[in-house]
Parts: structure tokens; sequence; C-alpha cells
């Protein structure tokens, strides 16, 4: 599903170049659930990013689904993102004018779907995962373990093939890190692939296979 | 397309009070200039239009005493028959009641209008005076100092005490004049020469000596474009005025079209300056409006790489943004421009002079290019960065 072959990436700012990734190689078949394990700096979430195509890599190869992604115009990596591709943040990134059921319903809309199949579809992500009487509730009136869950509940709505998680428990108490984890291995039970970046062994463990990253390489798997 | 719109909305729902604040100040910059284009080009017109006026004189007289003067007539028969011979009989004169007119088949006011037509070679001089005066009658106080006024057939009374009358003979309007109209000063309408009739001129001392001078409004017009001599003829016009009637009038000819166009120089001198203004506030506003889009959208970036990151492309997020500004720009232009014509219409004495105020669409026209000039800059000053930085970097806010 997903084939990277020595993908690089360096920064280039104020006249000092930082080279993040180094030549990583790596491949995920469809329905893992890949851990993507390694140290703060070492480069898992720029490669993530990469692999979630919000930022682009300045050297090597990245296939998806068969199609060579690495140089993609604008338009159809936006269509990837959206139909193919979900994604969830460390510190969740809910656009705060907008309540629960909006937020869920953003990769919709720019689908093209209608309000009323936005809306029936938010509702029911919401009922599944415990969460109707957030509908109309915006983030201030919310806990992070709840925003966390509209947040996974936004980057599944369009049912991606994969979903990109950079550190999805990082902001979260354990009582809801258990249940966001939860959440990501059932979907990935459901045929859902998952690739998730973090920097803890425990957490490490729910994956099908640990990938570790040092100093921009993947170290082994 | 549906969604961004809706979308759209909702944000600015949530910035409300900024954006409104930005639409006034649109709304403001605009009124100004619309209206200060229209001031202009109404200036503009009059001035053209007076250049194709005759240039003319009249003649101003005011009153030194309010109580000594009464039965005072400022202009007598004498003093008309002078001034014809100096200026070759270019002289017309006018006296009218003012405020007072009487029109075909309609009581507005009442005026009675007494002319100079030895232009038209007729034999002698005489008054002309409304021939609906029939309609006043019994009304009393139409005129102040008479009582009553009645007219037969060839003959109008005008009775001004209990024992005191005056009679007038009267004559039918020669043809020559029937279809001339004269235009008030004092008045907005045209009165035909064809609705009134003649009363002896030579009347009209006793007339002033009946009715109230202080009523009457002298207008003498010499209509010669170029009278030789026209400086001694109207110093000696004035001399000769100033010395019969030096205790109660003082006499001054001047241009009507020169004063007018003095006025509009010194209003068009203001409207530069309101222009100046108007385009300084502009500039105030577009540089506002560049400011407050740029923070109120770099707040926003995050939201912009998260919607990216749902799939958003970048051209989609950057109609959401020019969507935005437009509408703001637009709302406050529509605004500005309604205000502006409203001020057109209803503040035409306001540095106007007395200038006839016009709307023009081109001033609607270049506020809306001024607008869309607006929205173009803004949009490529605030949008550039969704161009350059990365989603991720756009997320996290990083430079």
């Amino acid at each position: 599903m997903i084939t990277c072959k020595g993908l690089e990436k360096t920064y280039y700012g104020k006249g000092i170049e930082t080279k993040v990734l180094d030549g990583a190689d790596l491949s995920i078949d469809r329905g893992e659930f890949v851990c993507i394990f390694g140290v703060s700096g070492s480069g898992k979430s720029t490669l993530l990013n990469i692999l979630g195509l919000l930022d682009a890599p300045t050297g090597g190869t990245y296939f998806f689904e068969g199609t060579d992604v690495t140089h993609l115009n604008n338009r159809e990596a936006a269509r990837i993102r959206n139909q193919e591709m979900g994604f969830v943040f460390q510190s969740y990134h809910l656009i705060q004018e907008l309540n629960a059921l909006e937020n869920i319903a953003v990769p919709m809309g720019y689908a093209g779907k209608s309000k009323k199949e936005r809306n029936s579809t938010a509702r029911r992500l919401l009922q599944e995962f415990g969460m109707s009487e957030l509908e109309k509730k915006y983030l201030s009136q919310m806990s992070g373990g709840e925003q966390q869950r509209i947040a996974i509940a936004r980057a599944i709505a369009n049912r991606p093939k994969v979903l990109f998680a950079d550190e999805p428990t990082g902001n979260l108490d354990n009582k809801n890190a258990l249940m966001v984890m939860d959440m990501l291995k059932r979907l990935n039970e459901q045929g859902m692939t998952v690739v998730m970046v973090t920097h803890d062994t425990a957490l490490a463990e729910y994956g099908s296979r640990i990938i570790r990253v040092r100093d921009g390489g993947i170290l082994d798997e | 397309m549906g969604y961004s719109l809706r979308k759209v909305w909702i944000m600015m729902r949530h910035n409300k009070q900024i954006y409104l604040l930005l639409i006034l100040e649109l709304a403001v910059g605009m009124c100004m200039y619309v209206y200060s284009c229209n001031l202009s080009v109404s200036i503009q017109k009059e001035e053209e239009s007076l250049k194709k006026e005759e240039s003319g004189f009249l003649l101003r007289i005011d009153t030194k005493s309010e109580q000594e003067r009464i039965g005072q007539a400022p202009l007598s028969f004498d003093d008309y028959e002078f001034i014809q011979s100096l200026t070759g009989h270019s002289a017309e004169l006018l006296i009218n009641f003012p405020d007072i007119l009487i029109r075909n088949g309609e009581i507005i006011d009442y005026n009675l209008l007494l002319l100079d037509y030895g232009n038209y070679g007729l034999k002698d001089s005489f008054i002309y005076m409304g021939e609906h005066i029939s309609s006043v009658l019994g009304t009393g106080d139409v005129m102040p100092g008479i009582e009553q006024l009645s007219i037969k057939k060839d003959q109008i009374i005008l009775q001004t005490g209990e024992d005191k009358s005056v009679a007038f003979e009267t004559q039918p309007m020669p043809i020559a004049l029937q279809n001339d109209t004269l235009r008030f000063i004092s008045v907005d309408s045209n009165v035909s020469l064809s609705d009134c009739m003649l009363l002896s001129l030579a009347a009209m001392d006793t007339l002033q000596a009946a009715i109230q001078p202080e009523t009457m409004n002298y207008e003498l017009r010499i209509h010669k474009k170029e009278i030789s001599e026209k400086g001694r003829i109207l110093e000696e016009i004035t001399q000769r005025l100033n010395k019969e009637h030096w205790e109660f009038y003082s006499y001054e000819f001047y241009s009507p079209a020169d004063e007018l166009r003095n006025n509009t120089f010194k209003t068009k001198r203001d409207i530069s300056s309101i222009q100046k203004v108007g385009i300084l506030l502009l500039c105030t506003v577009f540089l506002a409006a560049v400011s407050i889009f740029g923070i109120l959208l770099e707040r926003r970036e995050s939201e912009m790489g998260i919607c990216q990151a749902c799939g958003a492309g970048v051209r989609v997020i950057a109609m959401e943004i020019f969507g935005e500004i437009l509408i703001v720009c637009l709302t406050g232009t529509v605004i500005g421009c309604g205000a502006g014509i409203f001020l057109t219409y209803n503040l035409t004495s306001f540095l106007a002079g007395g200038v006839e105020m016009t709307m023009q669409l081109s001033a609607l026209l270049r506020s809306l290019l001024i607008c869309l000039f607006i929205v173009t800059v803004v949009f490529i000053v605030t949008i550039k960065k969704i161009y350059t930085k990365s989603i991720i970097a756009l997320i996290r806010k990083q430079p």
C-alpha cells in the first residue's frame, strides 16, 4: 500500500540546513497497524507528515497504492488526503469556530457530500463513539479526550484507507489515552490501515509492527 | 462550493465584530468618495452652463431703515427712465413681490410683475400683473398693505384702506410677448406672459405708495453683454440712486454669473480638499483592510492547514478567503455608495453653493473598481502564506 525509498527531508532556514530524514525506506501493507517509534527529534513525525502528504520530501520516492505521489500536484494530493487518508494530530487541531458535528463534517464537505449526508454520517459516528450529546458543543465545552475522539471521527468520516496518527495520546491522561488506543485498534480490526507515531513503548505494543526511527533513518523493524 | 459558502458564513459570524468595523470603515470612505465625485462633476457642469449665460448685471438694493422708509420706493419711474437712457434701453426692470406667485389656473403665491418692454417696441411702459388676480379676491392680506383687489374688464382696483383705493387701467398683452416666459428669481416656476395683463407703469409710483415697499423685490437687469463704458455707466446709475434715496436705501450692481462663478470656485477649492480627504480616507481604509485581514487570517493559519489536511485544495481555501474579503468589501461599498447617493440628493446646500447636484454613474463604477482593487490586493497579500508554507507548517503556525 505504502512504499518509500530513500526518503529525505531537509529544512532550510537562515542559512542553516537541517536534515531531518536521511534515506528512509519503508513499506506498509493494507490492514496493518504500524507504530513508528523513536525518541524526540528522531524524524518520526516528519516521516508521518510526508506519508500523510502534509509535507513534501526533498529527496526519495513515495508510492501510495501504486501511484507515485512524491511530486503530486496540489489538487490530486488534496483528493488523496480527502478520500484515501485520515490524519489525527497530537493537539487534536479541531476548528474552534465549528461545533463537534461541523468539525466531523469537514472532510465530507470538501468531498462534495450533501448537508444531509454529512450530518447523518457525523451523527452516526458520534453515536458509535458514544458522544451524541456533544453534537452542538464547541471546543471550549469539551475535554481533551472528547476532542481527540472527535478528531478521530473527523479523520475517518470519508472512510479512508489509511489513518495516520501523530502521537494521538500525547496530550491525554491514561484513561483517555487507553480509550483512544482502543478506538484505533477497533478501526484497524475493521480493516483500516493505521500508522501511528509514538515515543511511548507501551503504546507501540498496540501495533502489529514497530518501525524504529533514529536520526532520520529507519533503524529496524 | 455550497459547503465552502456555508463555512465562510460560519467564520464570518464568529468574527462579526471585526468585519462590521471594516464594513463601516469602507462605507464611510466610499460615501465620501461618491459624494465628492458627484459634487465635483455637478460644479463643473454648472460652470459650463455659466459660460453660456449672458453676462448681465443686477442691482442689489439694501434697506437702511425700516421705519422711515415706509412709502419710500427704492426706484422711481424717473430713475428708471434715467437708467434706460444711459444703457440704451438694455435694462429690464422686474419688480416682484417675493414669495407670492400666481400661475395658470392655480394660486401658489401672488406675484406682481413689472416689466420694461421698451425692448419690444411698445410705446409706453406698463406694469404686468398676473391674470388670475381675480382668484384672490376677497381673500384679503394677499399683498401687505392691500385690503382688497378687484379686477374689472379694463381696470384693477386696489383697496388700500377703508376709504382709499387705487385704480389702474389695463391693456391686453401684446401678441409678441404672449409666448414669452419669465423666470422669477425668488421662485422656481416660470410664468407665461400670456397669463398676464398690462397696467400702466406710469402708475408705478402710486402703486408703490399703496403697497409697502419692503415687500417688493426690485431687479434691474442690464442684458447687454458688453455695454460700452460699462464701469462708468454703472457707477453713474449707482450714484444717482444713492443720491435720490440715500436716506433709505443703498445700491450696488453685481454680476450673478460672476458671483456664482466665484462661489463655485471657492466651492471647487473646498471640493478639491474633500476629494483629497476622501482619497486619504480610502487609502487608510485600504491599509486597515490589509492589516486587519492579515491579522485575522494569520490567526486562522492553523484552520487553513487543517482544512487542507482534511482534503481541501489550496485553491478551495483561497476561494473561501477571497469570498470573505469580497463579501466584506462589497457590503461596505454598497452601503457607502447608497449613503453617497442619499447625500447627493439630500445635502445639496452643503458646500454646493446652490449648485444643482446630479448623480454620476461613473462615480459608482469607480467605487466598484476601487472595491475590487482593494479586494484583489488584500487577497494577494494575505493569501501568499498558504501557497508558500507546507500544510504541516500552517497547522503548527511555523514560519
